[in-house]
Order: C-alpha cells, then sequence, then structure tokens
C-alpha cells in the first residue's frame, strides 16, 4: 500500500509501542530493537499475542516473529515471522507486509510438544515456505 | 489457525508432495506405481509422501482388485486457502487503519 507520508513518520509508526496502539492492537509493548518485545492485544477478542522482534533496520526493514497460538507465550509457541518492508517513493511511502513460516508450524499446533515441534522445523528446513503478502494495489 | 489449516499447510511445504498432489488432480497418475514413474524417486519415497497426505487427509485411497488408488480431497486446501485469504485480508485491513491512522495525525498537525 502507497501511503501518503515520509518514510520516517511510516517508520515511527510501525515500530513505536504507543502509535501502534493506535492502528494496529489496543494494546502494544514493543521494544524496538532485535530480542525486544513485541506483544499486542485486542480488547474486542479479549487476546493477547506476544511476539519478539527480530530485525530493526530504520527505515527500511522491521520484523518481528509471534506465537502463532493465542494465549500461549512466545518462548513456548511455534511462531510466523512479520516483516513490515518500507520504500521511499517519492516523499511518499510504499509498505509492504509479508507473514511467511505457516508450512514450518508444526501439523498440529496445539497438541504437539515443543520437542517435537523443535524436531520437525528441523527435518523440515529447506521446505518452501507458505508465505502471505499484502496484495498489491 | 485451525490445526486441520496447519496439518495441511504442514503437508505441502515439500515440493515432492505438491507434485504428488497436482499429478492426482490432474488424474494422470493414480497408483503409486504410476507416480513414481513420472517422478524422480523411488516407490518407497511415493509410499511415504502418500501416507504423509493421507494422514494430513489430503488424500484417500482405495483398493480396486490388485491396484491402490489414490485420489486428492479437496476440501481441507480450500479451507487452508480461506484461512490464507481471511488472513491476508486483516493484513489489508491492517494498513488501511495505519493510512488513517497517519492522515489523521498529519491534519491534526496542521
Amino acid at each position: 500500500m502507497l501511503v501518503a507520508h515520509s518514510i520516517a513518520t511510516v517508520w515511527r509508526a510501525i515500530t513505536d509501542a504507543d502509535a501502534l496502539a493506535e492502528w494496529f492492537g489496543d494494546f502494544a509493548d514493543v521494544e524496538p530493537f532485535p530480542g525486544g518485545k513485541a506483544n499486542f492485544g485486542w480488547s474486542e477478542y479479549g487476546t493477547v499475542i506476544s511476539g519478539r522482534v527480530e530485525v530493526v533496520s530504520e527505515p527500511h526493514t522491521f520484523a518481528f516473529r509471534w506465537s502463532a497460538v493465542e494465549g500461549v507465550p512466545f518462548d513456548d509457541a511455534p511462531s510466523t515471522l512479520v516483516t513490515f518492508s518500507l520504500t521511499d517513493e517519492e516523499g511518499k511511502t510504499l509498505v509492504k507486509v509479508v507473514e511467511t513460516g505457516f508450512s514450518e508450524l508444526p501439523a498440529d499446533i496445539q497438541a504437539r510438544s515443543l520437542e517435537e515441534n523443535t524436531s520437525g522445523l528441523q527435518a523440515e528446513s529447506g521446505a518452501p515456505e507458505t508465505f502471505l503478502s499484502s496484495r498489491e494495489r | 489457525m485451525t490445526t486441520r489449516s496447519s496439518a495441511t499447510f504442514w503437508a505441502l511445504s515439500d515440493p515432492v508432495r505438491i507434485d504428488i498432489v497436482e499429478r492426482l488432480t490432474s488424474g494422470s497418475s493414480v497408483t503409486a506405481t504410476a507416480l513414481a514413474a513420472d517422478l524422480p524417486i523411488t516407490r518407497q519415497a511415493v509410499a511415504r509422501h502418500l501416507a504423509t497426505l493421507e494422514e494430513a487427509g489430503l488424500v484417500l485411497h482405495r483398493k480396486q482388485g490388485r491396484e491402490t488408488r489414490y485420489q486428492v480431497v479437496t476440501a481441507p486446501m480450500m479451507d487452508a486457502a480461506d484461512w490464507l485469504e481471511t488472513r491476508a485480508a486483516s493484513w489489508d485491513q491492517a494498513l488501511t487503519r495505519l493510512s488513517g491512522h497517519l492522515d489523521a495525525r498529519a491534519s491534526t498537525a496542521e
């Protein structure tokens, strides 16, 4: 999506916890450095999704992993990777979101133990990922 | 995500298994022996992939005389496609809210 704002403005909106709480979730606890928290909540659904910041490359790339299982602490859950990519387009900003890793989730995300999950991920490394992208506008 | 969709994504995470599903869908080869003849892998490897696909609910087998024939079950893949579509739509909505949020901030600042 092309938004009519500078890349610096958009960067702040996708990495600052207070800004994220205004447009992304009702609640956001985000520490914009690799390894920092990336937790989001939606009061309408009563859900909290916990995650971890992976890539902070101002002003182009911000990525975090988040739990694929609602309400399960990030460290104990299989996760997908969400990557925001920003590109300057003559003062406006092209924003893309790609979420990857669905095919790397264990076949039964509820029942499998973390141990099985880990071995499953190793067995499948190198397999093509199912990816999800915001559609081109 | 539903358990069934995650099983579908996992089962389709292997290029050989995608190839097998495509061949079964087109009806070109419906026995493990015929699939192995079309693919650069052994009949045993084909059988293992078919077992994985069957466990995920993506194929069914039936005995016909001395042959075991395989067919694709489309419903889980349709469900997975619906799930991805819904997830993609929610990201589209999030970006629309981002754009609206930035517009509102800019007009307040003026």
